[in-house]
């Protein structure tokens, strides 16, 4: 009966004033345990331990996210570079083209000449 | 911030929401572990705990709060380490150890701590707790001096509420018993 009103009192289902001399005492020597414990639990995580934590997981993770956006670009460079074929002028082509028209037609002319008609 | 928003930062792997992790959670963790296995290897359970964390994120579901998978994961570590203490035969729950790391507490807090409780008394709180065993010591933790929920804690020990709420019981007998043998000794 007193196991059971002690553990009514501690899960909040009972009222210190239901409780009989014998479990009131109990309660009190429990809280007192349990203050210990609560300052013997307690821990203040250090600056150091975060800093040491951030630099071992989470920036790695950055570092190969900008290794891979830097990848990425050096590709899209390449592809650019390499896989689109530049605009070719043909407008000079035409050009020559007639400018050595014109002159086989001027070394004919002179062949002929030379030849006397 | 919101558990949501934090989750959503810790899957995109910003480096804000994991230090908002940290700031919100290392001291948890660490109370966790210090309560199971005694002081030692603390540290390294948090950054044992914020590893997984950071590897499993992706894999919450959602289906509990984040504290309580956070816990569970704690909880999983803390069992990996005292298995590893088994193996080598180092059981390492004397929390007198911490008698050689005074800065470990804020002086202030114990002298107010040994003042209220009387420093006989408190070597002989601190001595029964010792004999408790790591699951008794977490079991209290949670619930008595973390005040979480029979349902949180049996999702975070992964048991039935029924099962949590003996061994509870159980862990609360068997420290008054020790503390009663304490004060008549």
């Amino acid at each position: 009966m007193s196991e059971e009103k002690f553990n009514g009192f501690l899960d909040g289902e009972l009222d210190e004033k239901d409780l009989d001399e014998v479990t009131k005492r109990e309660v009190e020597m429990y809280s007192e345990a349990l203050k210990v414990f609560r300052m013997r639990c307690d821990y203040r995580p250090s600056a150091k331990l975060e800093e040491k934590i951030m630099r071992r997981f989470v920036r790695p993770r950055r570092i190969l996210w900008e290794i891979a956006i830097g990848v990425a670009a050096a590709a899209a460079v390449f592809y650019v570079v390499f896989n689109v074929p530049p605009k070719r002028n043909v407008e000079p082509l035409v050009q020559e083209a007639k400018v050595v028209s014109e002159l086989f037609d001027y070394l004919s002319l002179v062949k002929l000449v030379g030849d006397g008609f | 911030m919101r558990d949501e928003e934090l989750i959503e930062g810790l899957r995109r792997g910003d480096e804000k929401a994991f230090r908002i992790l940290y700031r919100e959670y290392a001291g948890k963790i660490g109370s966790i572990a210090r309560s199971y296995l005694g002081s030692d290897d603390v540290d390294d359970v948090v950054q044992d705990v914020m590893l997984r964390i950071f590897k499993s994120i992706r894999k919450f579901k959602g289906d509990s709060k984040l504290s309580t998978w956070i816990y569970r994961i704690t909880v999983n570590v803390c069992k990996d380490y005292l298995a590893k203490y088994k193996r080598r035969s180092e059981i390492l729950t004397d929390f007198a150890e911490d008698e050689e790391h005074p800065t470990q507490h804020p002086v202030s807090e114990i002298d107010t701590e040994e003042s209220v409780v009387g420093e006989l008394e408190y070597e002989r709180i601190v001595n029964a707790l010792e004999k408790l065993s790591p699951e008794d010591r977490l079991l209290i933790k949670l619930r008595d001096v973390d005040g979480l929920s029979y349902e949180e804690i049996s999702r975070i020990v992964s048991k039935p509420i029924g099962s949590v709420k003996s061994s509870l019981h159980y862990a609360r007998k068997r420290l008054k018993k020790l503390l009663e043998e304490a004060h008549n000794e």
